[in-house]
């Protein structure tokens, strides 16, 4: 006679339970005093306590902080590299090459000064373009192969579209389809380069960023439409590695956002440089002829028409939100006119359970900006609270000079009736800019005139994207110039310039 | 206590710096606010916003961790061993829908025919 152990016992309870993800897809689930759960073959399947649509800076680091929280995680992108436009075809790409530009320029242009007598300078640009491949390639695969493997999350390549305000259809990038299923579903979708209208990009001749970073030649003319961050960095480069650069500017000064005075000194410096401006001019159309692009322009308030001959066109006024063609409308997601996902303060979009960040909602397209809302929505989810100061962003040109800023310009100030003390402090004052035959700039703190505290910072020169960052504490641990001024600075440092300007602004500099 | 090696002139000035430290949070519930970087237009019509998001019938608003056990975002209870309805299953009690893995040894005696657990 069989007799049945205890463990045998444990194998025949029950085997399957009603509440699986097919009856919850019926309709409303219905439990009556059901008992402890029972084990099942053919289980529901759990969903995903957070599901992030993009891989970006947004995208990722809101699926690693959402696995680091402790919830069931999966990313999903369709691009097949993670790291989203940031990575692939905009920040760092372009780092790559204004830095070996940067550094090929100053060897041809720079050294004789110094006292180095350099030999035949040759520019080889497939191993630039190589470089900088391997750099974007090393970035990228970091996070799939370390980050995401460390932290749990699970990666999906493909494009997902929403069936429902909990389900994505996956359209998978080796073939087929899956759903996926989660509690909370955040878009982190990014943007796209805005088309021009009547202009067709075609990546060759008539380029976008992307294109921009995958010249196979240095062009003899580039026409670079919009002075804006994006233009003026890829107008730089190729402008060193040799290329006549024209920038075409609608409004009437350069480098959108920035302080005028910065802007002013910002396009004077690039002039140097050898770029030229067409400001206050805006474009009409263009023509491909024999090779060459006919670029057709006039002045902003109109008249004064002319042909500007390219090899290359640069079409750079901006981006737009990627929020197409995701089943937004369908399932009652809100946008607005620019196509952006509106959200409320905790990225709510208007369905319960998804939130959206980055480029895809309000706020300046800015990877960093991205990552802040990444953390702090996801560290609603957790907490019900998160923290991102929008006054505390910064925005960096990594030209040469780099221009960086962070909170208010004086313009903004004004228009908001905000009584206010400007300091500053030209890098030619500067010990160590002078050694290093590199100071060409300032530094500009505008501070509360009553309080001193710092609303913004503006600066100009070499490494100003590293030294924003004092500036960032200052501005959300709502410092003064003066703390500034009486923490010591290290010499012979670029940052005394910074000190001193916060001097200026309370009472007066040293060295000037 | 580490000795201090400022000198610093406190009576004539204090920093203004505010380092917030360890942030302290809000207990009680938030208050939904137009994003800080919104335009205009759509923080003055917030509150059709906030209508359109309070009747949408999407998932959970927070995830099971974070959402107190007496707060379920579609359950309703009517009184004990009275039915509760749930929109998706997983926000009913985890013991109800969630099953034990299988161990090893029981994966073994489902593959032999659970003859190798049966003791005579």
């Amino acid at each position: 006679m069989f007799a049945r152990s205890s463990r045998t016992n444990s194998l025949l309870r029950p085997l399957s339970h009603p509440a699986t993800l097919a009856s919850q897809r019926q309709g409303l689930l219905k439990l009556v005093g059901l008992p402890v759960a029972a084990r099942g073959l053919a289980t529901a399947a759990e969903p995903y306590d957070v599901v992030v649509i993009g891989g970006g800076p947004g995208g990722y680091v809101a699926a690693i902080k959402a696995a680091q929280l402790g919830f069931k995680t999966a990313c999903i992108e369709k691009r097949g590299a993670l790291g989203g436009t940031c990575l692939n075809v905009g920040c760092i790409p372009s780092k790559a090459m204004l830095n070996n530009s940067h550094i090929y320029h100053q060897t041809l242009h720079d050294t004789a000064r110094r006292g180095i007598d350099v030999g035949d300078v040759k520019l080889n640009l497939p191993n630039m373009l190589k470089a900088k491949e391997q750099s974007v390639n090393a970035l990228t695969s970091g996070i799939e192969s370390y980050l995401f493997k460390k932290n749990k999350v699970d990666y999906i390549k493909g494009t997902a579209k929403f069936a429902s305000s909990t389900q994505l259809n996956v359209a998978l990038n080796e073939g087929g389809e899956t759903q996926i299923e989660g509690k909370n579903i955040i878009i982190a979708t990014g943007s796209e380069v805005t088309p021009f209208p009547g202009i067709e990009i075609d990546e060759k001749q008539i380029v976008s960023s992307t294109g921009a970073l995958e010249l196979q030649e240095v062009p003899k003319k580039m026409v670079v439409i919009g002075g804006g961050v994006i233009g003026l960095e890829l107008g730089s480069v190729w402008s060193r590695l040799g290329a006549e650069v024209t920038v075409v500017e609608f409004m009437g000064s350069v480098g959108a956002g920035m302080d005028a005075e910065i802007a002013k000194n910002f396009q004077r410096i690039l002039t140097k440089q050898d770029l030229k401006f067409k400001v206050n001019t805006k474009v009409i159309g263009a023509e491909k002829k024999d090779g060459k692009v006919l670029l057709n322009v006039e002045a902003a308030k109109g008249g004064k028409p002319e042909t500007l001959e390219a090899d290359v066109v640069l079409v750079s006024i901006g981006r737009r939100p990627v929020t197409k063609n995701l089943g937004l409308e369908e399932i009652g997601v809100e946008l607005d006119k620019r196509g952006r996902v509106v959200i409320d303060d905790q990225f709510n979009t208007s369905v319960k359970g998804i939130k959206c960040i980055g480029d895809a909602t309000f706020g300046p397209m800015l990877a960093h900006k991205a990552e802040e809302e990444a953390i702090a929505a996801v560290e609603i989810l957790k907490t019900g609270h998160g923290h991102v100061n929008y006054d505390a962003i910064p925005s960096v040109v990594y030209t040469h000079p780099e221009v960086a800023w962070v909170g208010k310009n004086e313009q903004e100030l004004k228009e908001a009736g905000v009584a206010y003390k400007v300091g500053k402090f030209p890098f030619s004052a500067n010990s160590r800019a002078k050694t290093n035959q590199d100071s060409e700039g300032l530094v500009k703190f505008i501070v509360e005139k009553e309080t001193d505290q710092v609303l913004g910072v503006h600066i100009i020169g070499p490494n100003a994207g590293e030294m924003i960052a004092s500036a960032c504490l200052a501005v959300e641990y709502q410092a003064s110039a003066e703390d500034i001024a009486r923490t010591c600075h290290a010499h012979p440092t670029l940052s005394e310039a910074f000190k001193e300007a916060a001097m200026a602004a309370y009472d007066e500099p040293i060295h000037m | 206590m580490r000795p201090a090696t400022l000198l610093r002139a406190a009576h004539a000035r204090q920093p203004m710096i505010h380092f917030l430290g360890k942030r302290s949070h809000e207990t009680g519930p938030h208050t939904p606010k137009p994003h800080p970087q919104a335009p205009k237009e759509i923080a003055e019509s917030f509150q059709s916003f906030l209508a359109k998001l309070q009747s949408s019938s999407g998932g959970t608003a927070a995830a099971p961790s974070s959402t107190p056990k007496n707060q379920s975002s579609s359950g309703a209870a009517k009184g004990p061993g009275k039915p509760v309805d749930y929109e998706v299953f997983y926000e009913a009690p985890s013991r109800l829908w969630k099953t034990k893995p299988l161990e090893e040894f029981e994966m073994e005696a489902i593959m032999s025919g659970g003859a190798t657990n049966v003791s005579a």
